[in-house]
C-alpha cells in the first residue's frame, strides 16, 4: 500500500511508513521498560511528526505551545493550595484563545498575532485539550518530567484525531501501570482485526462510497428529490465510517502497543435525543467539554445562582458547551450554526425532561409497546435531524439553500 | 498447536485484509477529522 495522501506534509495511515512505524512502536513498547520505553516512544512520536512539521516556525510555535503550558502546569503543581479555583477557567479560556486564533489567522485581522505568519499545527485542536488535561490533572500524577508530557501531547497513534486521552490515564499507561484488559497474546488477533475492520470501514466503505454521499453528489441543483434525500441521510453513515474506521485503526495499533485507549463510539445511531447522541458520538471529546467547561460552570451556577434561576442558567451552560464543540471544528459559520443547531436541541430536550409529568400525559405512546414505538420514532427523528446538521457543516454556504430547496421542494 | 478458533480467526484476518488490498479505494489517504 503506498501513502494515498496528496500533501507531502503528512503521513497516511493506509502508508507502509505509518505500518513500519506502528510495528517498531508496537516491538518496543513491548520489548523495553522504564526510561528506555519512554525514550524510545519519543523517538516513535518524534519521528511520525516530522513527517507534518517542515517549517521552522511551526516547529517553533510547538515548542513554544509545549514550554508555555508544561512550565504552566509545573508552576501550578508547585502553588496547588494557594491557588484560586477560577485559575483553571483562565487557563482554559487561554488555551481555546490560541486554538482559534492559530487555526484561523483571518480571525481579529491584524491583531491576531498569526495573522502574518499563519502555521498549521497538526491535530491542533487534540493538542489543546490534551494541554488543557494536563494542567488540570499535574497534582494527580508523580511524573511531572517534560519526557511524560511530550509523549502524552504527542504520542503517535492519536495524534491525528484523537480519541482524545486524559494525562492520568495516559501517564499509567506509559509507565505500564494500565494496560488492556487481556494483555497477554490474547490481545493480539482481537487488535489486528479490529485494525483489518478499521481499514475496511475507512479505505473500503466510506471512500468508495463516498459520492453517494450529499458531500459527493456532483451538480446538487439538478439531482432529483429523493435521490438528495437519500444522500442527505448516508452522509452520516459516511461520516461515522470514516471517524469510527479511523479509531479502529488506532485504537488497534495502541492495543497492541499495550495502550488502552479510550473508545470514542457506542452505537451512535441508537441514540433517541441529543444528550444521548454527544454520549455516544466522539465520546472523548464531549467527556472532556463536560468535565473540563459544563461541570465547572454548573459548579459555579450551583454554588452561586438563587435556586429559582438555576434550571435556566444551567440550561444555558448546555447550549454553550454545545456551540463550543461545533466552533472546536473550526471556525466557520458552518460549524457555529452545527453547534447552534445541536444546542438548540439539547436545550429543548432538557425542557421536555423538565416537563416530564405533562409529556407523558400528552404523549399517544403509552404502555410497553407504545414507549417502545416512541423510542424508535423518537432515533429515527433524532437521525434525520442529526443529517441535517451536518448540511452547514459538509457543504459550503453557498450550497445550503440550493440543497433545502431541492430536499424541500414545496 | 494452534486451535481451530485461532486458526479460523487467522484466516478471516487473512481475508479481510485481501479484501481491503482488493477493494481500497486509490484516491484518498486523509480522515474527515484529521482538518480538526
Amino acid at each position: 500500500m503506498e501513502t494515498l495522501a496528496s500533501d507531502p506534509a503528512t503521513l497516511g495511515v493506509n502508508s507502509w511508513a505509518f505500518g513500519l512505524l506502528g510495528v517498531l512502536g508496537i516491538v518496543l513498547a513491548r520489548t523495553l521498560t522504564g526510561a528506555g520505553r519512554r525514550v524510545a516512544l519519543l523517538a516513535c512520536n518524534l519521528a511520525f511528526l516530522a513527517f507534518f512539521v517542515l517549517r521552522a516556525q511551526e516547529a517553533a510555535v510547538l515548542a513554544g505551545f509545549v514550554g508555555a503550558t508544561w512550565g504552566l502546569a509545573r508552576w501550578k503543581a508547585a502553588r496547588a493550595d494557594r491557588l484560586p479555583a477560577a485559575l483553571m477557567g483562565v487557563v482554559s479560556v487561554a488555551l481555546w484563545t490560541f486554538l482559534f486564533l492559530v487555526r484561523d489567522p483571518e480571525l481579529l485581522g491584524a491583531a491576531n498575532p498569526f495573522h502574518h505568519l499563519p502555521v498549521r499545527l497538526v491535530g491542533v485542536s487534540y493538542l489543546v485539550f490534551r494541554s488543557i488535561s494536563y494542567v488540570n490533572e499535574v497534582e494527580l500524577v508523580e511524573d511531572r518530567s517534560l519526557l511524560g508530557y511530550v509523549n502524552y501531547l504527542l504520542f503517535f497513534p492519536t495524534l491525528l484525531s484523537g480519541p482524545i486521552e486524559r494525562w492520568r490515564r495516559h501517564s499509567q499507561m506509559e509507565t505500564g501501570d494500565l494496560r488492556p484488559d487481556d494483555d497477554g497474546p490474547g490481545v493480539v488477533l482481537p487488535a489486528l482485526h479490529r485494525i483489518a475492520n478499521g481499514l475496511i470501514l475507512k479505505f473500503v466503505l466510506a471512500d468508495n462510497l463516498w459520492s453517494l454521499g450529499i458531500a459527493g453528489l456532483q451538480d446538487l441543483e439538478t439531482v432529483a428529490t429523493p435521490l438528495l434525500w437519500f444522500g442527505l441521510l448516508f452522509q452520516f453513515v459516511l461520516l461515522y465510517l470514516d471517524f469510527a474506521g479511523y479509531c479502529h485503526i488506532v485504537l488497534g495499533l495502541a492495543a497492541l502497543m499495550g495502550f488502552p485507549i479510550v473508545e470514542n463510539f457506542d452505537r451512535p445511531f441508537l441514540a433517541a435525543n441529543m444528550q444521548e447522541f454527544w454520549e455516544r458520538w466522539h465520546i472523548s471529546l464531549s467527556a472532556m467539554v463536560r468535565d473540563y467547561v459544563f461541570t465547572p460552570l454548573s459548579k459555579v451556577v450551583i454554588m452561586r445562582a438563587p435556586r429559582t434561576s438555576q434550571f435556566a442558567l444551567i440550561t444555558g451552560i448546555y447550549f454553550f458547551s454545545t456551540v463550543l464543540i461545533g466552533v472546536w471544528h473550526d471556525t466557520t459559520l458552518g460549524f457555529l450554526l452545527f453547534g447552534v443547531l445541536h444546542g438548540a436541541a439539547l436545550v429543548a430536550y432538557q425542557l421536555k425532561k423538565k416537563n416530564k409529568k405533562r409529556w407523558k400525559a400528552l404523549t399517544p405512546f403509552k404502555g410497553p409497546t407504545g414507549e417502545r414505538l416512541g423510542r424508535w420514532l423518537a432515533v429515527g427523528s433524532t437521525y434525520v435531524f442529526l443529517s441535517f446538521t451536518m448540511l452547514p457543516w459538509i457543504l459550503p454556504t453557498d450550497r445550503w439553500m440550493p440543497v433545502l430547496r431541492g430536499l424541500l421542494p414545496w | 498447536m494452534i486451535s481451530r478458533k485461532t486458526a479460523a480467526s487467522i484466516l478471516a484476518l487473512a481475508l479481510k485484509l485481501a479484501l481491503v488490498a482488493l477493494l481500497m479505494n486509490g484516491e484518498a489517504g486523509s480522515f474527515i477529522y484529521q482538518g480538526f
